[in-house]
Parts: structure tokens; C-alpha cells; sequence
């Protein structure tokens, strides 16, 4: 008998998708916030309040409340559990990275740096999805741009990139 | 560990999300959906809201979803019911046409069909998934008034051609029906895309309810009825409405068609590693339609030097639920429809075991469904006298 080979990867990280989507980290109201960032994802319904307690650079705490597919709402969920208490330039340049894997470059989804969030690449094969697994971080670099007080305008509903 | 679940294609658990839909309908008043008074709306909104829903999710119009009692029913009120048309407008005999591969539903409904001036006639497909699909030319020749095809094979996952089999249909005029209760949810259907006139689906097979079905009736295309009584559903389905059950199906579709970007490929992994452990443990395991393209949940193998029906029994006693072709099959020693179609009386060489996953699943059962299972064909192969 040969030996039972081992499942792939992918399978597992499939598995984290839908267990973050089951059980969602970091949800709720925050108390004392200093940002609120409200973004909506026209095409399919989803919808995301981000809240973030930043002090100096660093995301000192953050939780979203929202409603949508499973997608969008497992990806806010994982976000939140990477950015929290880290710096404000780390969680844009995660931002930027993930956008990246989820428009397709391969060198982006090697990142070690996305941690967890790589189990979204199978995603970026579904264009129609991709805006899901955006939300959050679309709300988070919005959160993170008002944190650093240099966007001044305040993020319109159902703005998206 | 337990016992391990992997008959998921036969029916699956109830999702709790689904109870929690439904629960509001199973207890206490539920009005009649037809009484004017306000338990009667009350009724009829929640009807009328997961029927809307579910055309949303399929992507057609709410006034195309009949709800059904189940996949059987939505297969019969289709294939009966246009044979039932066709027999009042006075046509004489009829041809139906249907892929060999079909469940018994069709198999059955269609050699019902005979009684009301239908002559069934089939067409091929092969074990790489090739399909010997006809032309519209040939439709209109051959006088084909009715198709019928399954999405996806039943003991195999083999995913048939239903695009390029509906634009034949299309060009033809003639309306093609679509068993998809074991595609929903597990590869995209895009009913908007493909001229399909009829679809059946199949509320327990995505977590919902059992007893619950859909047909989808594409605008035009006219059936008689076969039940009589308050004309509910448009006529096809009288008797009063299963509120309860229109929610469920309609939630199940939700949830499935919802998470199935990432549940499809998460089942294509764990069924590539329970395929290529159980072909690499039991010696000269096939895998039935390996080399056609397959839905991720099922996985059909068929295993020579073995018995031809004792390997599901045996599985239950180390508490492994499986079955030998499709769960209808079960008991008989005889080979399936779809297995002699595919390999012909060479079928009859292996036995046939199919393993199917479903949202449940986890690598935890695979991985222990893959230390157990080649010792216990092992076993069975030693105690039937045959030594691989």
C-alpha cells in the first residue's frame, strides 16, 4: 500500500474562509472609536461599518458590523484579526498587498506578510466575488487615510474603488 | 472519532440556518396562503418573498419557480406534464429524447410517458464525458419533441454538457428539461445564460428540507397539469402551500449558492485526496468518469475482486456511510443505468462505491475514511477468497 497522501492547502484555507464567516472575529460596536468608516458593495448588497480606536500609528483596537455574503463578511472578519494592534502604515500597505492578490499577481499572493488572508486567492478567480473580499479593506484604507486626518472628505456610502 | 458521514449526494443535514428560517412556520398559526385575512397575507408574503428570492438567486423571474414536493415530483410534473400537453393538442406519437446517464426519475417518468403516446429514444455518453448531443437538424428530423439531461451525474459528479445541448434544443424549438439537483450548489448554473426551458431542483440536497422542490418554467413553455384541485403554483402543484418548506429551499439555495465559490473548490481538494488515496491503497481502483470534467462533491470508484454489493454494508459496521451507485440503487445487485452506459458489461467487473461530500465534511472524516476503508476491502477480498 502506498502512503495516504496529505490534502492540500487549499482545502484548509477554504475551511478558514468559512469558519471566519461562521464565527466572525472582532464584531460588534466598539467602544471609543476614533474612526467610523460606512461602505456598501452596490453590485450584490454588502455592507460594512468599520470602527477603529487608533492612538499615534498604532490600530490600538477596530470592529465592524455588516451585513452580506459570505465572502465579504469573512474577509472583514480576517482583516480585523491581522491589523489589530499594529501600525497604521502596516495595515495600508496589507490593504494594498491583498488588492494586489485579489486583481491576480501571483507575487502578492506569495506574501508571506498576508498571512492567513492568502486563503482569499482562490477567490480572485471569481470576478464577481473579488469586490466581496475587497470591502473591508477598502473601508480600512479609507479608516486608516481619516485617521492620518489627510482625507478630509468623509467616505460617501456606496463608494467603492 | 465517530461516525463518518460521505453519502451527502443521497441527502444531506439540515442546515441550522435553515431550521431557524423554517421554525417560524412550524409552529403556532400559519395562515392558508389563499385566505384574504391577515394570517392568510402573512402566509402569502413569506411564500411570495422566498419565491422572489429564489428566482433572484437563479437568476430568472419569480412568476418561473413553481414550488414542488421534492425533485421526483418537479422531474415528473415536467416530463409527464409536456407529455400530457402534447397528448391533448392532439400531436399522435411523440419522441422524448434523454441522455443515458439519467436518474430514474426521468428514466421512469419518461417510460410512463409511454401511456400518453411517447416513444423514449436516448443518446451517448461516453466515460470522458464526450456526449453524442444531436443537432438541432437532427432534433427536427428525428421529431423530437422533448429533451431531457441531467447537470450532473448522480454516481459519477460527470458534469454533462447542458449549454451546448440547450442551444442546440433552442435552435430546434424543441424545450429542454434539466435535472440539476445535483449541480445546484456545487457548479454555477447561470440560468440566465442558457436557453433551458424546465429545471428540477431538489431542497434536501442543499440543506434544506426534505419534501421540497422546485421546478423552474421558463415563460412559454406549457405543460398540462397532473394533480387538480385550488390551481395553486400556477395550476402545476394545487393543494395548499407548504409555507415552511418555500422558506427553507429558498434559505438552503441562499446559503449554498452563497458560500459556493469557496465550498466547491474546499470539496474538489478533500475529494482529490480521498481520490488519490483510496486509487493508490486498493489496487486496481478506477475511478468511474475520471477523466470527464466532475462537480467536487462525488467521487464514483469501482473496485475489482470484490463483491458486488456487500462493501456499503461492511463500511456501515466501522461507521462509514456510503452507498453503491446512487442511493436509489441501493439493494439491488444489478449494475446502474449510468455504469453500464458508461463502461458497458465491463461494469459488471467492479463494484461500485460512491463517497460523497457535503458542507459537513471535514479533513478530520477524509483523513479517517482514508486509514479505514482500503483495510476494510482488504478484509472483504481475503474472507471472498481473492488475494490482490
Amino acid at each position: 500500500m502506498s502512503s495516504i497522501p496529505e490534502p492540500q492547502l487549499s482545502s484548509l484555507y477554504q475551511e478558514l474562509i468559512l469558519e471566519h464567516y461562521k464565527r466572525p472575529r472582532n464584531r460588534g460596536e466598539l467602544e471609543g472609536g476614533t474612526v467610523e468608516v460606512h461602505m456598501r458593495n452596490p453590485s450584490c448588497g454588502d455592507e460594512i461599518r468599520l470602527q477603529l480606536r487608533v492612538e499615534g500609528d498604532a490600530i490600538m483596537d477596530l470592529r465592524f458590523v455588516g451585513e452580506g455574503c459570505a465572502i465579504s463578511q469573512a474577509s472583514v472578519s480576517m482583516m480585523t484579526t491581522v491589523v489589530k494592534g499594529g501600525r497604521l502604515d502596516d495595515a495600508m500597505g496589507l490593504a494594498k498587498r491583498f488588492t494586489e492578490m485579489m486583481r491576480g499577481d501571483p507575487e502578492a499572493a506569495r506574501d508571506r506578510s498576508l498571512k492567513d488572508l492568502r486563503a482569499f486567492q482562490g477567490v480572485s478567480k471569481f470576478p464577481v466575488r473579488v469586490k466581496c473580499a475587497l470591502l473591508g479593506f477598502d473601508a480600512l484604507q479609507e479608516a486608516v487615510k481619516r485617521a492620518r486626518g489627510t482625507e478630509g472628505s468623509p467616505a460617501v456610502p456606496g463608494a467603492t474603488p | 472519532m465517530g461516525t463518518i458521514y460521505l453519502d451527502h449526494a443521497a441527502t444531506t443535514p439540515l442546515r441550522p440556518e435553515v431550521a431557524a428560517a423554517m421554525a417560524p412556520f412550524l409552529q403556532g398559526l400559519v395562515g392558508n396562503p389563499s385566505s384574504v385575512h391577515r394570517w392568510g397575507r402573512a402566509a402569502r408574503s413569506a411564500l411570495e418573498d422566498a419565491r422572489e428570492r429564489t428566482a433572484a438567486l437563479l437568476r430568472v423571474r419569480s412568476d418561473e419557480i413553481r414550488f414542488v414536493r421534492g425533485g421526483t415530483e418537479s422531474v415528473n410534473v415536467a416530463v409527464l406534464g409536456r407529455a400530457a400537453w402534447l397528448r391533448e393538442r392532439g400531436d399522435g406519437e411523440v419522441v422524448f429524447l434523454r441522455s443515458r446517464l439519467e436518474h430514474s426519475a426521468v428514466r421512469e417518468s419518461m417510460d410512463a410517458a409511454g401511456a400518453l403516446g411517447v416513444r423514449s429514444e436516448t443518446f451517448e455518453v461516453d466515460a470522458s464525458g464526450r456526449a453524442d448531443l444531436p443537432t438541432a437538424r437532427e432534433l427536427s428530423a428525428r421529431g423530437v419533441e422533448f429533451v431531457s439531461c441531467q447537470w450532473v451525474n448522480q454516481e459519477t459528479g460527470m458534469i454533462l454538457p447542458v449549454p451546448d445541448l440547450a442551444r442546440e434544443c433552442n435552435a430546434a424549438g424543441v424545450p429542454l428539461h434539466v435535472d440539476a439537483v445535483q449541480a445546484a450548489g456545487r457548479i454555477p448554473l447561470e440560468l440566465d445564460e442558457h436557453p433551458i426551458a424546465m429545471v428540477s431542483l431538489s431542497g434536501h440536497k442543499l440543506g434544506g428540507p426534505r419534501s421540497t422542490g422546485i421546478l423552474v418554467l421558463r415563460k412559454g413553455t406549457e405543460l398540462r397539469p397532473l394533480m387538480f384541485g385550488g390551481g395553486q403554483e400556477r395550476g402545476l402543484r394545487p393543494g395548499t402551500e407548504d409555507v415552511a418548506g418555500a422558506v427553507g429551499i429558498a434559505r438552503a439555495l441562499d446559503l449554498s449558492l452563497d458560500t459556493m465559490e469557496v465550498e466547491s473548490p474546499r470539496l474538489a481538494d478533500l475529494r482529490a485526496w480521498l481520490e488519490a488515496g483510496l486509487v493508490g491503497a486498493i489496487p486496481g481502483t478506477r475511478v468511474h468518469a475520471g477523466g470527464a470534467s466532475r462537480a467536487p462533491h462525488i467521487l464514483g470508484l469501482g473496485i475489482p475482486d470484490l463483491p458486488m454489493d456487500v462493501l456499503p454494508g461492511a463500511l456501515d459496521l466501522e461507521g462509514i456511510g456510503a452507498s453503491a451507485g446512487s442511493a436509489c440503487m441501493s439493494g439491488s445487485t444489478e449494475v446502474s443505468p449510468t455504469l453500464r452506459a458508461l463502461y458497458g458489461d465491463d461494469a459488471s467487473g467492479y463494484a461500485p462505491l460512491r463517497l460523497s461530500l457535503g458542507w459537513t465534511t471535514s479533513a478530520e472524516e477524509v483523513s479517517e475514511a482514508l486509514r479505514k476503508i482500503p483495510p476494510i476491502v482488504e478484509r472483504i477480498r481475503v474472507s471472498a477468497g481473492v488475494t490482490s
